[in-house]
C-alpha cells in the first residue's frame, strides 16, 4: 500500500486505502495519480462531487442479494400448524407440502408467515421512530441536528446504506420515515391471498422487511439521542441501579413498561421540576427501562418482561404506566386485582380504558383514588405526569393486601401436572410443590430462575393454585447494576479494532439481544457471555438480554464498556440494535473505506465475508426479534438462537458438506474459489448453552480471516470443542488453510490428525501441509459471491 | 385429519410399546439415535445411549450430548451439530452416512417443544420414520412412546435395548 496523501481543507485521505468512490472524487478534481499535498477547499469537494442520485430500494432491488444467500444458506421450516386459516377458502390441510385452495404449498405458507411476522416487527420500531420524530419535532423543531457525539462522524449508517443519504436535522429523517412505512406497507401487500408461489420469494420480502427494521431502529435511536441528552457512546456510562430490591419500598412507585419512553420522560420531568424525585422511585421493566435511564440515570430498571407479574402481584408499584409493545395483554385485570392503577398512553395499547385525555387532571385523580375507573387512557403527557404522581402519593396508602399464604397454596396442589404440560418451558412444577408439602422449597426457588411467570399453568390449574405467586415468592430478591445504554460506537473506536476484526486477531464480535425467553436458568445467559468476554471476544449487548446480563452478575462492574477485546457494551434498548448494525457496516466504511451511501449489496456481502460478528438471541420470543435477527441475516451477520426460536418456523441454514454451495470469487486472483464453510448459517437454533457456546465460537471464522487471525479462532474453537463437546469439532480440519493457521502448541498433534483421520499429505521434516485443505491461503485473498462487486474491481465481466 | 367440523389436525403419532419400537428399528436399513441436552444432566439416558450404540445403533450426539457418551466409550458419527443442522441434512436426499442413507431416527432426552418443532419438519418434508423415545408423546413423529412415569419410561427404554442386542 502507497502512503500518498492528498489534503483537502479538513480533509485528509491516503490514496492507497482508497476506495472506489473517492478515487473518483480524485479524478473528477484533477488529482488522480499527483504525489502532492494540496489544499483543496471542501465547498470545491461538494461542487465538483456529482450529486448521488437518492436511492430508495425497492422491495425487488436486492432479491438477486437474497437468492445468492438462501441458495447457501437454505431455508429450513419447522412447521407451528398443518393449516392455514388466512382465507375463508380455508382451513386447508398442507401437510406434507400440500397445496391449498389458493395453490400455495405449505413451505411457501411457512415464508409467508414469516414475512408477516417481520413486517410486524418493523412496523413497532416503524411506528415508534415516527412517534418520537414528530413529538421531538414538535419541542425541538426540524432543523434540530442529529448530534451522536463528537467522535461519530457517521451518524446514521444504516439509513445511509439503504438510502443514499446522510441526513443532518430531524426534519431530514420525515423522509426516511416515509420510505420505512412505504415498504413496510408493500410487503404486507405481498402477505395478501394469491401471490408469491416461491417460499424464497416471501423469504426475500422477509429480508426486505427486516432490513428496513434496523433503518427503523437507527431512526427511532438517533432521534431520541440528538433530543434527550443520552451518553453518546460513552463507554463510562452510568452503572444503574437494578432489580426488585433496589427500590425503596417506602416510597411511592411508579412502574414504567414498554419501549417507548416520551411517557416516562414526562413523568420523570414532573418529578425532577418539583424536586420530588428524590420522594418517589421512578423504575422501568423492559426496553422503557433502558432509555429511561439514558434520560435520567437516577431511575431504576426493575428487569426484562418476565418481571411485570413479579412487581404487580406483590404490590411493589404503586402505579401503573404503559406504552406500547412487549407488555402483558391482561394488564389492566392483574393491577385491578390488587388496586394498582393503570394509564396507557399509546394508540397500540388503549386497553379498553376510558380516554380522559381532555379530561380535568384532578378529576382524573379523584375518579382513579375513588375506585370509579381502575385505568385511563391520556394522550397528553403533560397531563399524564401530574395524574400518575398525584396518584401514585394518594394510592400508596390504599393498595389491597397482596400478602399470599404460601403452605395453603401448596396444600392445595394435587400434582395433577396439568400446569407442567401447559407451561412453556415443562418445569416440573408438579414435583416442586410436592417436595414443598414436605418443608422443601429448594425446587420452587430453583424454578424462579426460568420461570417466564406467564401464567399459563394458573389457566389451567383446576385447584386455583396460585402458582406464580408461589413460585416468585420463593425467588431471590434482585439488586444489582447495569451499565446505561450508550448507543452508538464511535469511528474513533471502529478505526481502533476495525483491522484486527477483519484480520480475526479479535476473534469476534458476540452480541447477546433479545427477550428473556430462556430455555433453562437466566443464568445460563452469563455463562455463555463470561465465556468470551474471557477469550477476549467483543460482546455487545442490548434489551432484555442486557438487562439479565446485569441482573444475574456483576459483569458490568467487572468488565469495560468500550468496544474493545474483552469489553462488555450495552448499547442500549431494542431500537439500539441498530447501532450494532452500524457498526459492522462502520468497519466496511471506516477501515476498508468502501463507499457506503446507497451500496447495501458490497458492504453486505463485505460483511459476510469478513467480518466475524455473531447474534445470540437466547430468549428471542417476540416479532420485533424475528425482524431484527433477520435484518442482521441480509447483512450478512449470523444469528445463532435459543431452542424457543424454532418457533419462529424458519431457519437459514447452510449444509457443510455440500462442496458446490462454499465458493467465492477471489478479486485478486479473479478465480471463482471453493472455500471453508464459513458461516455455515445465518439463522440457526441450539438446544443447551454448551452446544450455543461452541456454535458462536464457529460461526466467527470468515474465508478473509489472516493466518493469525484464523489460528487465535481455531485455537479458541478447538478448546470449546474439548471442554464441551468432549471432542475437537467435527470440521475444524475444513478451516485449516496451511499450518501457520493451526495453534502452534497443538500443531503437531493436529498435523498428525489431519494426516491420520483425514488423509491429508503432511511434510514432518518442515511440518508444512503438502495436500489436503479445501484451498491454498492467500494473504492477498478477496473474496466476494456478488458478480457487480467482482466486475466492479476487477474491470472483468463475467459471463 | 378428523372429519368432525374444523378440528385441525392431520397425521398424528402412532404410540408403540417397546416390541413394536424395536420391530421397527429392526425393518429399517439404517437407523440412527440421536440425543439431545437431557443426556447432561440424566446418567440413565446416557447408559440407554450407550447400549444402544452396543447393539449397533450409530448415534449423532446434538445439544453437546457427545461429552457424557464419548468418556462411556461412544463414537458419535456427529458431535458438533445442533438438532436443527442435522434436520436440514436429513431433509437433504442426497446425505448420507458413511455411504449410508438414513431411513429412521429414534430422538432421546430432547426438549419437548424444541423436539415437537423438528418432528413437524421431518413429518411433513421427509419420508424418513421418526420415532420419539421421550416419555410423552409426540404427536408429530411417525410413532411415539405414551405419556409415562419415571420408572415405566426407564423400563420401557431397557426393553428397547434388550430387544435390539
Amino acid at each position: 500500500m502507497t502512503s500518498r496523501d492528498v489534503k483537502f481543507e479538513n480533509v485528509e485521505i491516503k490514496i492507497g486505502e482508497l476506495a472506489m468512490g473517492d478515487k473518483e472524487l480524485l479524478k473528477l478534481l484533477g488529482k488522480e495519480g499527483k504525489e502532492v499535498v494540496e489544499k483543496v477547499s471542501k465547498e470545491e469537494v461538494s461542487k465538483k462531487l456529482p450529486e448521488k442520485p437518492k436511492v430508495r430500494p425497492h422491495i425487488l432491488d436486492f432479491r438477486h442479494w437474497d437468492m445468492l444467500l438462501l441458495s447457501r444458506f437454505e431455508p429450513i421450516y419447522m412447521p407451528m400448524a398443518d393449516f392455514c386459516n388466512l382465507c375463508t377458502m380455508g382451513p386447508c390441510d398442507l401437510s406434507y407440502n400440500k397445496e391449498g385452495a389458493c395453490g400455495i404449498d405449505l413451505k411457501t405458507q411457512k415464508a409467508r408467515i414469516v414475512a408477516l411476522a417481520c413486517s410486524i416487527g418493523a412496523s413497532a420500531h416503524a411506528t415508534h421512530g415516527r412517534h418520537l420524530l414528530e413529538e421531538m419535532i414538535e419541542e425541538f423543531g426540524e432543523d434540530h441536528p442529529i448530534d451522536l457525539g463528537l467522535e461519530v462522524d457517521i451518524k446514521t449508517p444504516n439509513i445511509s446504506l439503504v438510502l443514499g443519504i446522510e441526513p443532518k436535522t430531524l426534519g431530514d429523517l420525515r423522509e426516511v420515515a416515509n420510505y420505512i412505512e412505504q415498504e413496510i406497507t408493500r410487503v404486507l401487500h405481498t402477505i395478501h391471498t394469491g401471490q408469491e408461489e416461491s417460499y424464497l420469494d416471501y423469504e426475500s420480502k422477509a429480508l426486505h422487511v427486516s432490513m428496513i427494521d434496523h433503518v427503523g431502529m437507527e431512526l427511532a435511536d438517533v432521534v431520541q439521542i440528538s433530543c434527550l441528552n443520552y451518553p453518546k457512546g460513552d463507554a463510562d456510562a452510568p452503572l444503574i441501579d437494578s432489580g426488585i430490591g433496589v427500590l425503596d419500598l417506602e416510597k411511592p412507585v411508579i412502574l414504567v413498561i414498554g419501549h417507548n419512553v416520551v411517557p416516562a420522560r414526562y413523568i420523570d420531568d414532573y418529578l425532577r421540576e418539583r424536586d420530588l424525585n428524590d420522594l418517589v422511585e421512578i423504575a422501568g421493566i423492559c426496553c422503557t427501562a433502558i432509555d429511561t435511564t439514558r434520560y435520567d440515570p437516577k431511575a431504576k430498571i426493575v428487569g426484562s418482561l418476565s418481571y411485570q407479574l413479579r412487581m404487580i402481584r406483590q404490590g411493589f408499584a404503586d402505579v401503573v404506566v404503559v406504552d406500547e409493545q412487549c407488555i402483558r395483554a391482561d394488564l389492566l385485570r392483574e393491577c385491578s386485582k390488587v388496586g394498582i392503577p393503570l394509564f396507557t398512553t399509546s394508540e397500540a395499547s388503549a386497553r379498553g380504558c376510558p380516554d380522559l385525555t381532555n379530561e380535568d387532571a384532578d378529576k382524573i385523580v379523584e375518579k382513579i383514588v375513588s375506585g370509579e375507573i381502575k385505568g385511563a387512557l391520556i394522550r397528553d403527557y403533560e397531563k399524564l405526569a401530574k395524574v400518575v404522581v398525584k396518584t401514585a402519593f394518594r394510592v400508596k396508602r390504599k393498595k389491597k393486601d397482596v400478602n399470599v399464604n404460601i403452605e395453603e397454596e401448596v396444600k392445595k396442589c394435587v400434582a395433577c401436572g396439568r400446569c407442567v404440560e401447559n407451561c412453556p418451558h415443562n418445569l416440573p412444577i408438579d414435583t416442586a410443590m410436592k417436595r414443598a408439602k414436605n418443608g422443601d422449597y429448594s425446587l420452587l426457588k430453583e424454578l424462579d430462575e426460568t420461570c417466564i411467570a406467564c401464567g399459563r399453568c394458573e389457566q389451567v390449574c383446576h385447584r386455583n393454585v396460585r402458582i406464580v405467586d408461589v413460585i416468585m415468592r420463593c425467588g431471590e430478591v434482585r439488586k444489582s447494576k447495569i451499565r446505561a445504554g450508550r448507543g452508538p460506537v464511535k469511528d474513533s473506536e471502529i478505526r481502533k479494532v476495525g483491522q484486527p476484526i477483519v484480520m480475526g486477531t479479535i476473534p469476534g464480535v458476540i452480541a447477546p439481544v433479545g427477550c428473556p425467553n430462556y430455555p433453562r436458568a437466566r443464568r445460563e445467559l452469563v455463562e455463555i457471555i463470561e465465556e468470551f468476554l474471557k477469550r477476549r471476544y467483543i460482546v455487545v449487548t442490548t434489551g432484555c438480554h442486557a438487562m439479565d446480563l446485569g441482573l444475574e452478575s456483576d459483569l458490568y462492574e467487572r468488565y469495560s464498556g468500550d468496544f474493545d477485546a474483552g469489553c462488555l457494551v450495552n448499547i442500549g434498548s431494542c431500537v439500539a440494535n441498530s447501532h450494532i448494525s452500524g457498526a459492522v457496516i462502520k468497519i466496511a466504511k471506516i477501515f476498508a473505506q468502501r463507499d457506503i451511501l446507497g451500496n447495501y449489496v458490497e458492504i453486505a456481502d463485505y460483511i459476510l465475508n469478513r467480518v466475524g460478528a455473531v447474534g445470540l438471541a437466547w430468549g428471542a420470543m417476540s416479532q420485533k426479534a424475528a425482524s431484527i435477527a433477520t435484518g442482521f441475516n441480509r447483512l450478512g451477520v449470523p444469528v445463532v438462537a435459543s431452542p424457543h426460536c424454532l418457533k419462529y418456523r424458519r431457519g437459514y441454514v447452510g449444509k457443510f458438506w455440500k462442496r458446490e454451495n462454499w465458493w467465492v470469487y477471489d478479486i485478486k486472483t479473479k478465480q471463482k474459489v471453493y472455500v471453508e464453510p464459513c458461516p455455515d448459517a445465518l439463522l440457526v437454533c441450539a438446544e443447551t448453552k454448551e452446544e450455543a457456546i461452541v456454535l458462536l465460537a464457529r460461526l466467527c471464522f470468515r474465508p478473509a480471516d489472516t493466518y493469525l487471525g484464523r489460528q487465535i479462532k481455531l485455537t479458541h474453537y478447538l478448546e470449546l470443542g474439548k471442554k464441551y463437546l468432549g471432542c475437537y469439532p467435527d470440521d475444524w480440519h475444513l478451516f485449516v488453510r496451511t499450518e501457520q493457521d493451526l495453534p502452534i502448541k497443538m500443531r503437531d498433534e493436529l498435523l498428525k490428525i489431519l494426516e491420520e483421520e483425514h488423509g491429508w499429505k503432511i511434510d514432518w521434516d518442515k511440518k508444512k501441509i503438502v495436500e489436503g485443505p479445501i484451498r491454498k491461503y492467500d494473504p492477498g485473498f478477496n473474496p466476494t459471491i456478488v458478480k457487480e462487486v467482482y466486475e466492479k474491481y476487477t474491470g472483468e465481466k463475467i459471463e | 385429519m378428523s372429519l368432525i367440523a374444523d378440528v385441525q389436525a392431520s397425521r398424528s403419532a402412532r404410540v408403540l410399546d417397546a416390541d413394536r419400537i424395536v420391530k421397527v428399528v429392526k425393518m429399517s436399513k439404517y437407523p440412527v439415535l440421536i440425543t439431545g441436552g437431557k443426556l447432561l444432566r440424566d446418567d440413565r439416558l446416557v447408559k440407554f445411549a450407550v447400549k444402544m450404540n452396543k447393539a449397533g445403533v450409530d448415534v449423532i450426539a446434538c445439544s453437546a450430548s457427545s461429552k457424557p457418551l464419548i468418556e462411556n466409550g461412544v463414537k458419535p458419527k456427529f458431535t458438533t451439530f445442533s438438532l436443527h443442522y442435522i434436520t436440514q441434512f436429513l431433509l437433504d436426499p442426497d446425505f448420507r452416512i458413511d455411504g449410508k442413507v438414513v431411513d429412521c431416527v429414534l430422538y432421546l432426552g430432547f426438549m419437548p417443544y424444541y423436539l415437537s418443532r423438528v418432528l413437524s419438519a421431518m413429518k411433513h418434508f421427509s419420508k424418513i420414520t421418526t420415532i420419539s423415545l421421550e416419555p410423552y408423546y409426540q404427536p408429530h413423529a411417525t410413532f411415539s412412546l405414551p405419556k409415562l412415569d419415571e420408572g415405566k419410561y426407564y423400563e420401557t427404554l431397557e426393553r428397547i435395548v434388550e430387544g435390539l442386542r
